[in-house]
C-alpha cells in the first residue's frame, strides 16, 4: 500500500515536472522566436 | 421580471464577504512580519493596526449575518465584486498609515490596481518605501492574480455548493474538478511551486548584480510575484530599469507569459496532456497577436532608428510588447519614452496588444485570447458558409481542452464582452481627452487601466484630476472582473432599494 501511494507520488512528480518544463520550453521558444524576428529586421544594416 | 430582495439575501452576502475580508486580514500579517524581520516597527505597528481593524470588520459582518444558506448565482456575482471592494477599502489602511500617499483616495486606486494585477500607482516616494509595505503592494497582486474567492475558498469557505459560483463571478469559471475546493487548491499549488522556482531563480540573478543576499531573494519574490500575477509592481520607481539585467529581464519575461496562461491549460499540461499547449485556440491566437503586433513595434522602431542593433531592438521593444500583451506592465523604459521614441504605431500597437491582453481564467487582463480566437473563428466559419453551397451544413470547431463546436451563442457572448471592453476603454480615454490629454495618451493610459497593464505614458500621477482616477478605478474593477458581477452588484443595489419602497408602500 505504502509502495503503491510512493509510486504514485512519484509519478505525479515526473509528470508535473515534465510540465513545467514543456511550458518554460515553450515560453522559451517564442521569445527565442521575438529575437530572430529581431535579427530579421536589421538584416543588410 | 426581476426577483424582491430579502433580508435573507443580505445575509448570504454579509457572511461570505465577512469570511472574505477576514481572509484580507489574515493576509495582512504576513507584511507584518516582514517588518519585523526587517526591524521597521513602525511600518509593523501599522500592519498590527490594520490587521486588527480588518479582522474585526470580517468577524463582526460574518456574525452579524451569519446563515448556513448556499449563496445562488446573484448571491455570489454580488459577493465576488462586493468584496473586492471591501478588501480595497481596507487594504488600503496600511497605505494611509504610512504616509505615503496624498490622500484615501490614492490608497484606494493602489490597493484597485494591486488586486486587479495593474499596476498603475500613486504612492509616493516609492524608492524610499518600507520592505512591509513593499511585500503588501506585491502579495496583493500575487493574490489578486489568483483571485482573493479563491484564497477565502483554499482557507475559509470550503466545498459549498454556491462556491464555485462565486469563483465564476470573480472571472476564473473553468471548472477543473468537481470539487470547488480543489480547484482552489490546485492554483494555488501551481501558483506556490512557480513561486519556489521563481523567487530561487531571479534572487540568485540579483545576487550576481550585486544586491545583498538576503534582500536580493525578496526582491527575487517581488519581481516573481509582480510577474507571474502579471502585475507590475516593482520595489523601486525605475521598476525593471532599476536592474540594468538582461538575465532579469529574460526571466521575468518567461514567468509573465507563464503567467498569462489559463489555469485550465497550466493543469492539462501539467496532467500530462502536453500537446494542449500547441493546440489551444489561446496559445495559437496569443503566439499570432504577440508576433503581429511586435513586428509592427519593429517597424515602427526601425523607422525611427531608435535602437542601433537587435539585443536592444529586443531588451526594450519584445519586453515591453509582451510585457504589454500578457498584461504585466513591467517596464524597462521610461514612460514618456512610448511617446518621445516609440511614436504612433509603436504606441497603436502597444495599445493592441494590451486591449487583447491574456488568457481567460488566468492572471491577465484585457478581452483574452480564448474570445480573439473565438470570434476569429466565427468570422471565418460565416465566410466558409457564404462560400458553401446553400444545403451543405458548415460548423466551426475551436480546440480548447478538447475539440468544441463553435455555436452562434458562444461567438455573441464572446463579441458582448469584447465590446464592453471596448466601451469601457473608450470611455476612459474620452475623460482623459476631455481634461486635456492628447488622444493617444489618453487612449493608451485607459487602455492600460481597462485591460489591467498597468504600463504608463505619465498620465497616471499623484496630481491626475479625481475624476480621472475614479474612472481608471472603474476600469480596473470591471475588466477584472469581467462585467457580469459588476452589473449584478448594481442592479442588486438597484432592486434592494426598489424592494425597500414596496415595502414601506405596502405598510
Amino acid at each position: 500500500m505504502q509502495e503503491r501511494t510512493r509510486m504514485k507520488r512519484t509519478t505525479s512528480l515526473r509528470r508535473d515536472l515534465l510540465g513545467m518544463l514543456t511550458e518554460v520550453a515553450f515560453t522559451g521558444s517564442l521569445i527565442g522566436v521575438g529575437f530572430l524576428i529581431c535579427r530579421l529586421f536589421f538584416v543588410g544594416r | 421580471m426581476v426577483r424582491r430582495v430579502w433580508r435573507e439575501d443580505f445575509r448570504i452576502i454579509g457572511y461570505y464577504t465577512g469570511l472574505v475580508t477576514i481572509g484580507v486580514g489574515l493576509l495582512m500579517l504576513v507584511p507584518m512580519v516582514t517588518s519585523l524581520v526587517f526591524r521597521e516597527w513602525v511600518s509593523a505597528l501599522d500592519f498590527a493596526i490594520s490587521a486588527v481593524l480588518t479582522l474585526l470588520v470580517g468577524y463582526i459582518l460574518a456574525l452579524v449575518s451569519h446563515t448556513k444558506s448556499t449563496p445562488g448565482l446573484t448571491h455570489a456575482m454580488v459577493i465576488a465584486a462586493g468584496s473586492w471592494l471591501v478588501a480595497m477599502v481596507l487594504s488600503g489602511v496600511p497605505y494611509m498609515l504610512s504616509g505615503h500617499v496624498k490622500s484615501f483616495l490614492d490608497a484606494c486606486f493602489d490597493t484597485m490596481s494591486g488586486y486587479t494585477t495593474t499596476g498603475l500607482f500613486l504612492l509616493q516616494d516609492l524608492d524610499h518605501i518600507s520592505q512591509g509595505l513593499n511585500m503588501w503592494r506585491h502579495l496583493l497582486t500575487y493574490v489578486g492574480g489568483q483571485g482573493i474567492v479563491v484564497l477565502a475558498l483554499t482557507f475559509l469557505i470550503g466545498s459549498t455548493g454556491g462556491a464555485f459560483k462565486i469563483m465564476v463571478g470573480e472571472g476564473k469559471e473553468e471548472k477543473l474538478e468537481p470539487n470547488v475546493r480543489h480547484i482552489a487548491v490546485l492554483i494555488w499549488r501551481i501558483s506556490l511551486i512557480y513561486l519556489g522556482i521563481g523567487t530561487v531563480v531571479l534572487g540568485l540573478i540579483a545576487m550576481a548584480n550585486g544586491i545583498k543576499p538576503y534582500l536580493a531573494f525578496f526582491h527575487g519574490a517581488y519581481i516573481f510575484m509582480s510577474a507571474w500575477s502579471t502585475g507590475g509592481f516593482a520595489p523601486y520607481s525605475q521598476n525593471m530599469l532599476y536592474y540594468h539585467s538582461s538575465a532579469m529581464e529574460i526571466a521575468s519575461m518567461v514567468f509573465f507569459i507563464l503567467g498569462s496562461f489559463n489555469f485550465a491549460l497550466h493543469y492539462a499540461v501539467w496532467r500530462g496532456n502536453r500537446r494542449e499547449i500547441l493546440r489551444n485556440v489561446e496559445i495559437v491566437s496569443f503566439t499570432i497577436t504577440v508576433l503581429t503586433t511586435f513586428s509592427l513595434v519593429c517597424l515602427a522602431l526601425m523607422q525611427r532608428g531608435v535602437y542601433p542593433n537587435a539585443m536592444a531592438l529586443f531588451r526594450r521593444g519584445f519586453f515591453q510588447l509582451v510585457s504589454g500583451h500578457t498584461t504585466t506592465g513591467q517596464s524597462n523604459i521610461y514612460a514618456r519614452t512610448f511617446v518621445r521614441e516609440w511614436g504612433p504605431l509603436g504606441m497603436l500597437a502597444t495599445t493592441i496588444a494590451m486591449a487583447i491582453g491574456a488568457s481567460a481564467a488566468s492572471t491577465g487582463g484585457g478581452f483574452k485570447g480564448l474570445r480573439m480566437g473565438i470570434i476569429v473563428k466565427g468570422i471565418a466559419t460565416d465566410i466558409r458558409k457564404l462560400l458553401s453551397p446553400e444545403r451543405a451544413v458548415v460548423t466551426g470547431h475551436y480546440h480548447h481542452l478538447h475539440d468544441n463546436i463553435l455555436s452562434d451563442g458562444v461567438v455573441k457572448s464572446a463579441a458582448v464582452i469584447v465590446v464592453l471592453y471596448v466601451l469601457i476603454y473608450v470611455v476612459g480615454a474620452i475623460v482623459g481627452m476631455a481634461y486635456g490629454y492628447p488622444m493617444a495618451d489618453a487612449l493608451f493610459e485607459s487602455v492600460s487601466a481597462g485591460s489591467n497593464t498597468g504600463l504608463s505614458v505619465g498620465v497616471t500621477q499623484a496630481g491626475m484630476p479625481t475624476l480621472l482616477k475614479i474612472v481608471y478605478m472603474l476600469e480596473m474593477w470591471m475588466g477584472r472582473l469581467e462585467f457580469l458581477s459588476v452589473f449584478t452588484l448594481f442592479g442588486f443595489i438597484a432592486t434592494s432599494v426598489r424592494s425597500m419602497r414596496l415595502r414601506k408602500a405596502a405598510a
